[in-house]
């Protein structure tokens, strides 16, 4: 069956996780052709860093959101007024 | 260059930017102050995320002051952090705008010229740094050996 027509799992497949994938990686991983793997880039269902014009690599998260998981994001809010002066103290700290 | 930002898509810009960024990993994402006069926006990205083990950083903070047609940004933080290495773009404090390079087993706090950036371009250049798997590099910079005088005053460089 085609992939995209049915419903994906992180489960159904075997890989080791690392930072970036090849499109030929995706493909073996998936089991479908690169010219699937590419297709997809195309229409945007799955996410890849583009380097050159037939140059592309798959992040992780991208990988994982094409295969169902959820986006990785903690999110929170709060109702504190920025001051004045204190707000440049807390950005210095990252300065090492 | 002022960056404005409407009111109105204000929310939807932040949920943007946290779809964009988990694609490179896990996100911590905090918003401060979005009905006060002033807000605050950061997110930090541990990449490549997903259980896999943290290999590099992002860190973008913004704060945004209200103005008529929306938000203006005043500051920034966009950082990069990877092999004990960091690069860094900075708008904030006396220094205004400037960026800080950090090589592997070369800490500093020089603060170096810079012209002023946007979160989203800033982040895809951090990405093809991240992609090339590489520690930082810091050539080519220009050294500030003070912060400018007043407003208006340009940054010193050491020649």
């Amino acid at each position: 069956m085609a992939i995209g027509t049915r419903a994906r799992t992180v489960r159904e497949h075997s890989f080791a996780r690392k930072p970036f994938y090849a499109p030929a990686e995706i493909a073996r991983i998936l089991g479908i052709s690169d010219q699937t793997v590419l297709a997809r880039i195309h229409d945007r269902k799955l996410f890849a860093l583009q380097l050159g014009p037939r140059l592309y690599r798959i992040p992780l998260g991208a990988l994982l959101q094409f295969l169902g998981e959820p986006p990785s994001i903690s999110r929170s809010e709060g109702p504190r007024a920025v001051v004045d002066g204190t707000e440049d103290d807390e950005l210095d700290r990252t300065e090492r | 260059m002022p960056f404005l930002l409407p009111i109105s898509g204000f929310r939807q810009t932040v949920d943007e930017i946290e779809r964009q960024l988990a694609y490179y990993g896990d996100v911590r994402s905090n918003v401060q102050g979005a009905t006060t006069a002033r807000c605050s926006v950061s997110f930090e990205v541990s990449a490549p995320g997903y259980g896999a083990e943290t290999v590099a950083e992002f860190v973008y903070r913004e704060r945004y002051r209200r103005a008529a047609g929306g938000w203006l940004r005043e500051h920034y933080v966009y950082e990069y952090r990877a092999f004990r290495s960091r690069t860094a773009h900075h708008q904030h404090g006396a220094w205004g705008v400037h960026r800080h390079c950090e090589a592997t087993g070369h800490p500093s706090r020089a603060h170096y010229a810079d012209v002023e950036r946007l979160l989203q371009p800033t982040h895809e250049g951090f990405v093809r740094l991240y992609e090339r798997a590489q520690p930082v590099r810091c050539f080519g910079l220009r050294r500030l050996t003070r912060p400018p005088r007043g407003d208006r005053g340009e940054p010193h460089l050491d020649e």
